[in-house]
């Protein structure tokens, strides 16, 4: 395991609405290792926004402290504190981009606010935005691109001064399906090749499977699960958990005749067994919901199935599962 | 009165009201813009919020701005004095022009930058870009076509202005409608003067819309 990038203890964040207290965050602790994609997701208002922006010190904690490479960001100055942000690359739902300026115009900026010469910035910028494969839009403006390639303008943007974090607020929410695979085919190039630490905030459960290797949940204002991708994926503890890793899933009229039972797929199963299960048991199952992934080649998931409520039915199916070493729960 | 007589005339006025209209421009700018920065960045939602700066410059701004401009005229004649040696003629309008006019930038120039988007001024501030380089490279360049909107509209209502500057001795095509036209009902040369600023007015307009347009690269595709 590396070191920890960036540390939080502790934070807590109210902001006043009208005179009246609001907690925004409450006593998040967490830890980011050099290297690793981290995702921290939540439904909409939970504070992640205003967790990520904790990190290069937009938003300044109430109680508690940050760390950046073991730097307490609330001892430092304001010019130290500039110069650390410089270390910490963002990039942003709205891509918020100069419109006044081209592409290179953009990209440049970030080295137009370290100082460095003109010449030395010029060739970073080819690069990086070749690297982004926007080589043939530099004199272009942000009004003439899509989405997509405004968010690969920001990303070749926040590269620019060799960032060790790479901070993403809901960077892939305003794209398309198609373009948020390739936007986040990118994250994952740029952390392998250059090994930069991302941090990843969103509610799409879809981002966090296909790029983090760990991942805190947030709900109102608290972090309530921390760990693994693959762990909380396959056995999510809170109701939130579960709502953010199987979103359409939504309390069903089912008939009192009938019974819910979650089966959880943990990775050792590969032949047709809801198949098997029926042709063994006889009984007739109706699936409801389905969500299987593969995630390092193996698979996950878990599927939501309605048997009959008579005992002889649900003993023939509990039966096959458990010889067959399949977890499950009863839903109600 | 002859017609070279009048063209002398008119010309002379001419020069004097864009001689007025231009300096107390430039002037009014010269203050506005700074004006227009602090009521921005000390605004709530601003970069450097200040809560008692915004308000007492909010007040003072408000307080000028609804002083009539010809009550003004005779209101800053002492300082007039002071700065320029005399309270009549050309020259000494320009300092109730450039009073009159710095809170009515202020407020134009204010209301420019408020529409520069807040996130990119988030992004600048993440990528550890100081509070002068926000205002310079992101905030006033941002809202460059607004600006340049403003400008025509802050020097038409100034040339409007600068026509008043005539009652008390300014001169410029005002003072010669009111003159010839008025006192001395000559119809004709007031009506000159009229379609001369209609003139002026209208390029100066056109003018400053064209290059806003031209410089904004949200249309120019």
């Amino acid at each position: 395991m590396g070191k920890a990038i960036i540390k939080i203890e502790n934070l807590t964040k109210d902001y006043k609405v009208k005179k009246e207290k609001l907690r925004a965050l409450d006593n998040i602790n967490l830890e980011i290792e050099e290297g690793e994609i981290y995702g921290i997701i939540g439904l909409s208002g939970a504070g992640k926004s205003t967790l990520i922006r904790c990190m290069n010190f937009l938003e300044k904690p109430t109680f508690g402290k940050v760390f950046y490479k073991g730097i307490d960001l609330s001892s430092l100055k304001n010019k130290e504190l500039l110069k650390i942000r410089q270390n910490i690359g963002m990039i942003f739902q709205s891509f918020n981009l100069l419109e006044q300026r081209n592409v290179l115009d953009n990209v440049l900026f970030p080295l137009e606010i370290a100082k460095v010469d003109k010449k030395v910035a010029l060739k970073r910028a080819y690069e990086l935005l070749e690297e982004v494969g926007l080589s043939d839009k530099l004199y272009a403006y942000p009004n003439q691109l899509s989405g997509g390639q405004k968010q690969r303008v920001a990303i070749a943007r926040a590269l620019m001064n060799n960032p060790s974090v790479l901070l993403c607020d809901e960077a892939t929410s305003a794209l398309d399906p198609s373009t948020t695979k390739q936007i986040l085919e990118l994250l994952k190039n740029i952390n392998k090749k250059y090994n930069i630490t991302i941090v990843v905030i969103t509610h799409q459960m879809q981002v966090i499977e296909s790029i983090c290797s760990k991942v805190a949940i947030i709900d109102h204002s608290q972090i309530i699960e921390e760990g693994e991708v693959k762990d909380i994926f396959i056995n999510p503890k809170s109701e939130t958990s579960k709502k953010l890793i199987l979103p359409e899933i939504e309390d069903e009229d089912i008939s009192k005749d009938n019974i819910k039972l979650r089966l959880i797929f943990d990775g050792n199963h590969q032949e047709p067994l809801i198949s098997k299960m029926i042709l063994q048991t006889k009984v007739l199952v109706n699936i409801i919901k389905a969500n299987v992934k593969t995630l390092d080649e193996r698979t996950y998931g878990e599927m939501i199935i309605l048997v009959s409520n008579d005992e002889v039915s649900l003993f023939k199916i509990e039966n096959f599962l458990l010889t067959n070493n399949v977890k499950y729960q009863k839903e109600d | 009165m002859g017609f070279n007589q009048m063209m002398e005339l008119l010309f002379n006025g001419l020069g004097q009201t864009l001689y007025m209209t231009l300096v107390s421009t430039f002037f009014a700018y010269l203050f506005g813009i700074p004006l227009g920065v602090i009521l921005n960045i000390t605004s709530k939602e601003g970069i450097s919020p200040c809560k008692w700066l915004n308000t007492l410059l909010g007040v003072m701004v408000n307080i000028l701005r609804s002083i009539p401009f010809l009550i003004l005229l005779v209101f800053v004649m002492p300082l007039t004095k002071i700065i320029v040696g005399t309270r009549i003629g050309t020259s000494a309008s320009i300092v109730p022009l450039v009073i009159g006019a710095i809170p009515f930038i202020g407020r134009m120039v204010e209301s420019s930058l408020n529409e520069v988007d807040k996130g990119v001024i988030e992004a600048s501030l993440a990528m550890g870009a100081s509070k002068m380089k926000i205002i310079f490279k992101v905030l006033l360049s941002e809202a460059k076509p607004s600006l340049l909107i403003g400008f025509s509209i802050s020097i038409t209502t100034i040339l409007g202005y600068s026509a008043m500057a005539g009652f008390v001795g300014g001169g410029g095509l005002g003072d010669i409608a009111y003159q010839y036209g008025y006192v001395r009902n000559e119809t004709e040369l007031m009506w000159l003067t009229i379609i001369l600023l209609v003139i002026i007015v209208q390029i100066f307009q056109e003018l400053g819309m064209l290059l806003a347009k031209k410089l904004d690269r949200r249309i120019n595709k």
